[in-house]
This record gives structure tokens, C-alpha cells and sequence, in this order.
């Protein structure tokens, strides 16, 4: 059994808490920002940072709705990352905790061809082409202490915990939203165990929230990579 | 929001009154310890010109009420200034010099020393020095243009704060002229909340004692330190040869242990003292413990306290405050009357006896507050005793079982004169019911619900710094002021960690887009915002979230800007305060800025 995040952005103030929870505990340095004319800093995930609100205006119905989204690695079941990379030294799953860790030796693999393989556009580079993500906290978690975003968060939108229990308490709350919200739903819940409740169309709060909008999800995505995957392979020794 | 919640019935309820939003964790505290001008600890007055002695202050601040069911509770008044000035003056105050009564500064009858006041005066000169103590006026206050030209008039200030900030360095601002400034600054460095032992007392007046964290840093020092160790300069200056030394030399300032402050004996001065052997009830007090609540203060000299209504938070049993009990009370509403201690003699909720009937039963039997459950003999009350809450007096109720009026009952509002909730309050500059008022600065020239244009008494100032412009076609949008969640006050505190200025690293605008596109300006894009006072410049944030709306046939545009930055930090310099813009312009009962309405202008670069 593994450990699972649930994620109500329904609860969710856009106070950011979680993102500078996260800095404080892996020792990130700030980036060197502007305004930009929205009030989310910095402008993308990268490799000092691990999580990110994204904010997104949008009128419906004459309604205007402030949509807020904790962006952070999903820690998929089965995750694409790790079997592009195929090397269990750069990439490899906590099987206690479900956690997805990128080690030093990302560094020797093909970062771009990883990058590519994340159906939710997670993992950044350095410039030496090491890559980085939210690792669930993995030592907090595995020393009996929640990830720093969850314990920091005042609103109840970040949950850790069990996967069984995650899992009920999202079909709890997407039964308590749902009345108020048709397109309320629980987003790609079989294939990850970062589980985001959404109200809206999941395309409003932000480009990849679902693996990809429409018919085929994580898992026919997954299909398609690991057809690919021997390809991939032959390239990289050629290369 | 008082006269609805007491038309809805929300007073002295679970769940009802008024909660007021601070800015900081510890207002509560401050202004119970005398942080305004007008009040002295424990809410009694400042003393004012015409109150010439002792007696005349108690004689005019003590109400009396001619209805034997109203409590009148501040018919106690004279034994809490009496006890205070104990505290204040301890054994140099007897009754031959008014408990040092007479050495205490008087204010003139009529006279405002609120902030705008202070500043006021030293745009004037007639105030010469200034002790700048935790707090950062050259960005915080409205109209701080006026602040910090006013900071360059004083001959010395003295800036009291974590960091060097706007305050301190006012001389090398944006616009300053060093060589031309005379004030001498100096800067007593301070250390954080969590690096000094104390209590903070929060928005539901719970006194929380907060152990010390982290040892202060470099020559920083819990501001308990810094002013016992002023204090005692001060006094032995003034004992060498002051003018008029008594009230200083006579001050009681024996608040050391070891040489450093003892934030312990500063929480039992204020708690109060026996400082006699006092007999009360057939059971004798000795001199020097500590008084059990305030039911024991007196006004014959017998006792002290610096304030009365922390009276009972540090007793004989121990620091109140520092009690950390996890159970709730019996009626399970969230009390916890074990954790911490609230003021008055750790009664979580004030009025509470207005949540039951006139028989003592509560309204509400689901999350009741106290409920009276004393003894009945032949449809009447023959003993007393209320559960719940710590009752707000533990008289009957008003009623018997059977319906017989009791005389020995007391109305439910026990600090008001004669017992009632008012709605018509008297006393206020612009009362006695609340009206609408067009603010100083507006977009249009008519008060549509009343013919009343701006508030008759609101306070305005006069100086060339105190401009403003209404219906001013220079000044055509409304501009707002309010905070962000990545800083804190004035930012002092968050525009030094990195963290915080990567999320909100610049002085943004925001507009709507119809605005925007009105006047040309992309998202993102540099703007000055103007008012008839100043000029900030801002990142413009254009969002759906600002809309223009009508009023009165006219469309109006509103812009927002949050107030926390300054050109200290970040050290591009080019990030300043809000209240550049503000007007100075005060409610005319606590001088409340009117920093929420004002005028305002959004040109391109």
C-alpha cells in the first residue's frame, strides 16, 4: 500500500503556503522574479522549484470564478518517467511510500526525453541536465511526518496519507462538491497518487492538469510510451 | 456592526459579537496596556486638564445608575486607577499625594494626540523628538510623504527595530536631501516575538505566555530590556538635576532579575499585589502575594494592579497564561478554559448571561453558554449556581421557575451604565446612529443618500502636505489599499526573505481590463499611479477581478494596491509604499485613516 496526496483545490486560497513550505524544507534558493502582471511567482516549475500555485481568472456564466491549482508531481502507479529512463539509479519508486525520486544520476540521462515523457510536464533541468521534482518529502514522510506542504497548508486543501483513506476522502468531498458543481471531479485518481479535486473543467485552472484532455488518459498514454520506449533506447546508444 | 448583532440577538452568544480582524497578533494586548493616547491601562481615561485631582478624575469617570438591577461595574472605578497608580508609583504613592496622581500628564480638554496628531505637530515643530518603537511610520501611516518630511524637522530620533527600514534611513529617501536633514538618528537593534519571553493577548482576549525560542542575535535585545535600561538612565538624570524629577525619580522600576528584565515580575505588576495586610470577608491578604481577581482591588492604597482586568492572570497558583489544559468545559463549545487565560477573570465570552432567559435558561440548548442550575424550593431560586462559562456576574437570574421578578438579579450588560445593550450611543463625535458619508476624496460631487457631502466631523489637517482632490479630473479613478499574504505590515519582516520576494517581488496595480485598454496599458507593464499627495510607481496586474461599476449615471473605475513595500527593500530602490498616496484624513472618533477611498491616476511610464 502506498501513501497518497489529496488535493481540494476547492479549499484552496491561493496563500502559498505550500510552495514556500516546500523551499524551506529541500533548501531552495528564490529565483530572481518580476511581476508579471499575475500575482503567481515564480513563472514556471524549475529546478529550484518544486511546487507552484498556478492562478487563472475565468467567467462563467457571467460569473467570475479565481481558480487556484498547487502544481507538483503526480507520483503516478505507473510512472513514465521512470520507465523511460530505465535506470533505477537516476529514477526509481519508494515502493513503501509510492514516492518517485530523481536522483544525482538524472544528470547522465537524456533530460528532454524524460521531460517529454510526463504527461504533466513536471520535471526541470539544470544546466548540467540533472533533473529535479517534488520527491513527496520522502524522508519526512518515511520518519512518520506529513510533506512540508501539507503540514503547512491552514485550509485543509493539502491531504497525505493513506492511499485507501485519500482515495475516500476525495469520493467524500467530490459527493459534497459535486452538488454545487457539475464538472466537479477527481482528476486521473486511478493512475496517480497525487489525487487533485477540481470543480471546474480541469483545462480552466491550468495547460496540464490532466494527462490529456479527452478520451485517452494516463494509461493508453503510458501504452503508447512503452511501444516507443525500445526506440527511445536504440537512440540513446546511438547517441 | 455592534447595533445588528445586537438587533440579531448575537450578543454574549456562541459564536456572536463582533471579531475584530487584527493587523498584528497582539493589538488586543497593546491597546489594553495603553497603546492609544486616550485610554490608560484597563480602558480607564487619560486624565484630562479639568480632572485637577484625584478625586475629580474618579468623581467624573465613575457612573452611577439609579436601578438596583443594574451591576454598573464601573462604579469600581476609583479602586482600579487607585491600584494602578500603586502599581505605577508603589511606595512613593499614599493618599497625601493622590497615589501620584498629580505627577501623572494631564491631556487638554478637547485635544487629539492620535497619530495624525503627532505628525502633525512635528511637521509643525512643536514636537522635537520621537522615539520610533517597532513600528515603520514613513511607510505605514497615510500621507507618509507628510510622515517623513516631518521625520526631518525633529533634532533626534530614536529608531527602535529588528532591521534598519524606511524609518531610520528617512534622511537618504527617495527625494532627501542629507546634507540639508539635521535630525540625529540612532538605532537601538531589537530582537523578533519569538526570540523573548511574554504573552501576547489575541483578538478573543486570551493571554497567551509564549516561552522564548531562539536566543536573540548579535546586539539585539527583547524591547523589555531596552526600556528598563532607558528607565533607569532616565531616572538617574533626572534624579541629578531634572526639572520636576517626581514623576520619574518616583517610579517604581524594580522589574530586573539579575540585571536583565524579568518579563515575570513586569506580569505580576500587572496582575497586582497586597501591598499591605488586608482583611476582606473575614480572611486576611498578606503584604506582597499576589491579588486572587479584581473583586479584591481597593482604592484606599491597599492594593495594586496596572491592570485591573488582568487581575487574576498571575495569582498565588501560578502564570495563568502559561497553562496549556486540553479539556473543554462542559458545554463543549470550545472554550477550553484550561488553555491560556482571557480577560476579565477568564470569562471566554462577555455578556454571556444575555444568552439565556430571564430564568437562566439558554436560548440556544444545543451550544448554550452558561445555564443556571441552582437550587428550587416552591417555584423559586434558593441557591446559585451557573455551569459553563464563568458567568459575567453569578447573581440569579432576573426570574424564578414560576414567574416572581427577583430584586437580588442583576441585567445581563454589566459594564454598561444601566445594565442594557444601547443602539443610540452617546459620546460619539458623529453620533449617536452610524450615516453615510461620501469619503474626503470621491468621483462624484452629490451624496446620494443624504444631502450630507463628507462627514462634518471628520478629521482633516491643514498643512501644504495635507492636499487633496475631489471630482478632480487630474485624479479621475478610486484607488484602494489592502494586503497580500506573502508580506506583513510594512513588510519590513518579508521584504528581507527571498522566498517572499520571489512570490511578490514588486509595488504592483491592479486594474481592470477596461481600464486598461482605456489607457493603453499591458499587462505587466510599469505604470505611475499619482494622487494630490504622491507618486508610486507599480507593475500593472490587469484583472477580471477589478470591474468599472456605475454610480450615479457616471462610470467609475476602481483601482487596488497593496501597501506593504518601501524603498529600502528590495535594494533596487525603486518599490514604494502605498500610503504615498494616502490621504490624511481621520474618523472623527479614533482617527481611523481613511486609507480605503481615495483618488487617484494610472499613466504610462
Amino acid at each position: 500500500m502506498s501513501n497518497a496526496f489529496f488535493i481540494d483545490t476547492t479549499r484552496c486560497t491561493g496563500c502559498r503556503g505550500c510552495q514556500v513550505a516546500c523551499k524551506q524544507w529541500h533548501d531552495l534558493p528564490a529565483e530572481k522574479t518580476e511581476n508579471r502582471g499575475t500575482l503567481e511567482n515564480p513563472p514556471d516549475l524549475s529546478f529550484s522549484t518544486y511546487k507552484l500555485v498556478r492562478m487563472r481568472e475565468t467567467e462563467t456564466d457571467g460569473k467570475l470564478k479565481w481558480l487556484f491549482f498547487p502544481e507538483q508531481c503526480r507520483h503516478c502507479i505507473e510512472p513514465p518517467c521512470l520507465e523511460t529512463a530505465q535506470d533505477e539509479s537516476a529514477i526509481f519508486k519508494d515502493d513503501k511510500t509510492g514516492a518517485v525520486i530523481f536522483t544525482a544520476n538524472t544528470k547522465n540521462l537524456f533530460a528532454d526525453e524524460i521531460i517529454e515523457s510526463c504527461p504533466y510536464n513536471i520535471p526541470r533541468k539544470a544546466a548540467d541536465g540533472t533533473l529535479a521534482k517534488c520527491d513527496m518529502c520522502n524522508g519526512r514522510v518515511t520518519n512518520g511526518l506529513l510533506p512540508a506542504c501539507v503540514k503547512t497548508c491552514p485550509t485543509g486543501t493539502m491531504n497525505f496519507g493513506d492511499r485507501d483513506q485519500m482515495v475516500s476522502l476525495a469520493q467524500q468531498r467530490l459527493a459534497q462538491v459535486s452538488k454545487k458543481h457539475n464538472s466537479a471531479q477527481l482528476v486521473d485518481a486511478d493512475d496517480v497518487n497525487v489525487i487533485y479535486l477540481v470543480s471546474e473543467a480541469p483545462a480552466l485552472y491550468y495547460e496540464f492538469v490532466m494527462a490529456s484532455a479527452g478520451s485517452h488518459g494516463l494509461s493508453r498514454h503510458m501504452a503508447l510510451r512503452k511501444m516507443a520506449s525500445p526506440f527511445w533506447r536504440a537512440l540513446r546508444q546511438l547517441a | 456592526m455592534a447595533i445588528i448583532q445586537q438587533l440579531l440577538g448575537n450578543m454574549g452568544v456562541a459564536g456572536g459579537g463582533v471579531n475584530a480582524l487584527r493587523g498584528e497578533s497582539n493589538v488586543q494586548g497593546s491597546t489594553d496596556h495603553c497603546l492609544l493616547w486616550h485610554i490608560w491601562p484597563g480602558c480607564l481615561k487619560t486624565a484630562r486638564a479639568s480632572n485637577t485631582t484625584l478625586a475629580a478624575y474618579n468623581e467624573k469617570w465613575t457612573p452611577s445608575s439609579k436601578d438596583p438591577l443594574s451591576a454598573n461595574w464601573w462604579q469600581n472605578y476609583p479602586k482600579y486607577s487607585v491600584s494602578m497608580l500603586k502599581s505605577f508609583f508603589g511606595e512613593k504613592a499614599d493618599v497625601a499625594n493622590e497615589f501620584g496622581y498629580r505627577w501623572l500628564p494631564k491631556v487638554d480638554d478637547g485635544a487629539v494626540y492620535s497619530w495624525f496628531d503627532i505628525f502633525d505637530a512635528m511637521y509643525k515643530e512643536t514636537i522635537k523628538g520621537f522615539f520610533a518603537w517597532g513600528q515603520n511610520p514613513a511607510c505605514s501611516g497615510a500621507n507618509a510623504n507628510k510622515t517623513r518630511e516631518a521625520l526631518g524637522k525633529l533634532d533626534w530620533m530614536v529608531n527602535v527595530n529588528l532591521f534598519d527600514n524606511e524609518t531610520g534611513s528617512f534622511w537618504k529617501g527617495p527625494g532627501m536631501d542629507p546634507g540639508a536633514i539635521k535630525t540625529e538618528v540612532f538605532m537601538l537593534p531589537a530582537c523578533a516575538s519569538v526570540e523573548k519571553e511574554g504573552s501576547i493577548t489575541n483578538s478573543g482576549r486570551w493571554m497567551q505566555w509564549r516561552c522564548r525560542g531562539p536566543k536573540p542575535l548579535g546586539d539585539s535585545l527583547p524591547d523589555g530590556d531596552i526600556i528598563l535600561t532607558l528607565g533607569e538612565k532616565i531616572k538617574e538624570v533626572y534624579q541629578e538635576d531634572g526639572l520636576y524629577p517626581e514623576p520619574i525619580a518616583n517610579l517604581k522600576w524594580d522589574y530586573a532579575t539579575d540585571g536583565t528584565y524579568d518579563p515575570h515580575k513586569v506580569a505580576k505588576e500587572i496582575n497586582g499585589y497586597f501591598v499591605k495586610d488586608v482583611t476582606i470577608k473575614g480572611k486576611t491578604y498578606r503584604k506582597g502575594t499576589l491579588v486572587p481577581s479584581f473583586a479584591f482591588l481597593q482604592a484606599d492604597g491597599s492594593t495594586s494592579s496596572g491592570n485591573w482586568l488582568y487581575c487574576n492572570s498571575y495569582t498565588e497558583k501560578g502564570n495563568m497564561a502559561a497553562r496549556r489544559g486540553q479539556e473543554d468545559a462542559v458545554n463543549n463549545i470550545g472554550l477550553f478554559p484550561e488553555f491560556a487565560w482571557c480577560w476579565p477573570v477568564n470569562r471566554r465570552i462577555i455578556y454571556n448571561r444575555a444568552s439565556v432567559d430571564a430564568k437562566g435558561v439558554p436560548w440556544d440548548r444545543k451550544d448554550w453558554v452558561v445555564y443556571f442550575k441552582g437550587e428550587e424550593k416552591d417555584g423559586k431560586y434558593v441557591s446559585r449556581k451557573w455551569i459553563g462559562d464563568v458567568p459575567d456576574g453569578g447573581w440569579y437570574p432576573l426570574q424564578n421557575p414560576d414567574g416572581s421578578w427577583r430584586d437580588d438579579a442583576k441585567h445581563p450588560f454589566i459594564m454598561r451604565k444601566h445594565g442594557h445593550a444601547q443602539i443610540f450611543g452617546p459620546g460619539r463625535a458623529d453620533g449617536p446612529f452610524p450615516e453615510h458619508y461620501e469619503p474626503l476624496e470621491c468621483p462624484v460631487e452629490k451624496n446620494f443618500l443624504n444631502p450630507q457631502m463628507v462627514n462634518p466631523t471628520a478629521a482633516v489637517y491643514a498643512t501644504k502636505a495635507d492636499a487633496h482632490a475631489t471630482c478632480d479630473p487630474r485624479y479621475p479613478y478610486v484607488g484602494t489599499t489592502y494586503r497580500v499574504s506573502e508580506h506583513w505590515q510594512t513588510g519590513l519582516m518579508t521584504r528581507t526573505q527571498s522566498w517572499l520576494m520571489e512570490m511578490q517581488p514588486q509595488m504592483f496595480v491592479e486594474i481592470s481590463e477596461e481600464l486598461a485598454e482605456l489607457k493603453g496599458i499591458q499587462n505587466g507593464e510599469r505604470v505611475n499611479v499619482t494622487s494630490a499627495r504622491g507618486k508610486v510607481a507599480c507593475s500593472a496586474v490587469v484583472t477580471k477581478r477589478f470591474k468599472p461599476f456605475m454610480m450615479g449615471g457616471l462610470t467609475v473605475h476602481q483601482v487596488g494596491i497593496p501597501w506593504h513595500y518601501g524603498w529600502r527593500w528590495p535594494s533596487t530602490g525603486k518599490e514604494d509604499s502605498a500610503n504615498l498616496l494616502t490621504p490624511s484624513a481621520g474618523d472623527p472618533n479614533t482617527r481611523i485613516p481613511e486609507t480605503k477611498a481615495f483618488m487617484v491616476n494610472v499613466v504610462k511610464v
